[in-house]
């Protein structure tokens, strides 16, 4: 099964590093979609079917939190995984996140593995996907070339 | 800043240029008095301010070659292909992941509200008041050029 990713970040650099990792990562990927906030993000989750959502919070417009509470208000989205990748580091906001049913987080600055890490643990809960047994770097090379 | 401010902000920045970047630096106490580090290179500063608890602002002053780095560095691609807008969303970014990063330590429940990073370009590095604030800044020196990082933000 190929997955439809969403990424949503309002950086592009940050869009095409996270596409990068999730694709050595070894997860098939049917399409990759990408929106700058979370309105986009909305917006293209009326046109398009998305497995997984890799979402950052500090967003303008509408922000990863505002994106994750109209996901979670949604009958049709609402089961959709949603993983942030984020700066935010508060407590009390991880924990708002955690209360909305986000599926997981990674803190920026982050090492590749870990989102491999979390984005397998996530797919294998909600469809029951193998972990991919490719590590991200072969050997003892472990310099990632992003 | 006192010293434990001074400290986890200058944690804070290694950490994100190392993982994020792969790029070192050594800290200093403070601006070099020769002004070399200041007319070799232009710079470009990335600006993000926060609300909440009186507010404040997190200001990198980034040489062009060490922003062309860590832009390089962050993508993996050739040096030669990074673009200017390339360039200015890593810087952001990093903006972001500093003061995202810092405020997350000092402020655990969440008071401070991080705003969207503003780049722009530094027309006199000299002339820029936060590099004159010697009392609330970090500089870092890099194989690139110096790493300036002011912090804006009341007392106690």
């Amino acid at each position: 099964m190929a997955f439809n990713i969403l990424v949503a970040d309002d950086s592009e650099t940050m869009r095409a590093v996270v596409k990068k990792v999730v694709t050595m990562a070894g997860v098939p990927v049917g399409q990759f979609l990408e929106a700058s906030n979370g309105r986009e993000a909305l917006q293209l989750l009326e046109e398009s079917w998305v497995d997984v959502i890799l979402s950052d919070i500090n967003m303008p417009e509408m922000s990863g939190m505002e994106f994750l509470r109209a996901l979670k208000g949604s009958p049709e989205l609402r089961n959709i995984p949603v993983i942030l990748i984020t700066t935010e580091s508060s407590q009390a906001r991880m924990a708002e996140a955690q209360r909305l049913g986000v599926a997981g987080y990674v803190r920026k600055p982050f090492q590749p593995e870990t989102i491999k890490k979390l984005l397998d643990e996530v797919l294998a809960a909600a469809y029951d996907r193998e972990p991919s047994a490719v590590p991200l770097a072969g050997g003892d090379d472990d310099g990632m070339d992003f | 800043m006192d010293n434990r401010m001074r400290n986890l902000l200058s944690e804070t920045a290694a950490q994100v240029f190392e993982t994020m970047y792969y790029i070192f630096f050594s800290r200093l106490h403070s601006l070099p008095a020769d002004l070399d580090w200041a007319t070799r290179h232009r710079y470009v500063k990335a600006v993000v301010s926060f609300t909440g608890k009186g507010g404040g602002a997190l200001t990198l002053f980034m040489p062009v070659p060490l922003a062309r780095m860590v832009t390089t560095n962050f993508l993996g691609i050739d040096r030669s292909e990074v673009s200017e807008q390339q360039i200015q969303d890593t810087c952001r970014e990093a903006a972001n992941m500093v003061g995202g990063g810092f405020l997350g330590q000092i402020d655990p429940e969440g008071e401070y509200v991080l705003g969207i990073p503003v780049v722009t370009p530094v027309a006199d590095i000299l002339q820029e008041p936060a590099v004159d604030d010697r009392d609330h800044q970090c500089v870092f020196k890099t194989e690139h050029g110096l790493l300036i990082i002011h912090l804006a933000m009341p007392e106690g």
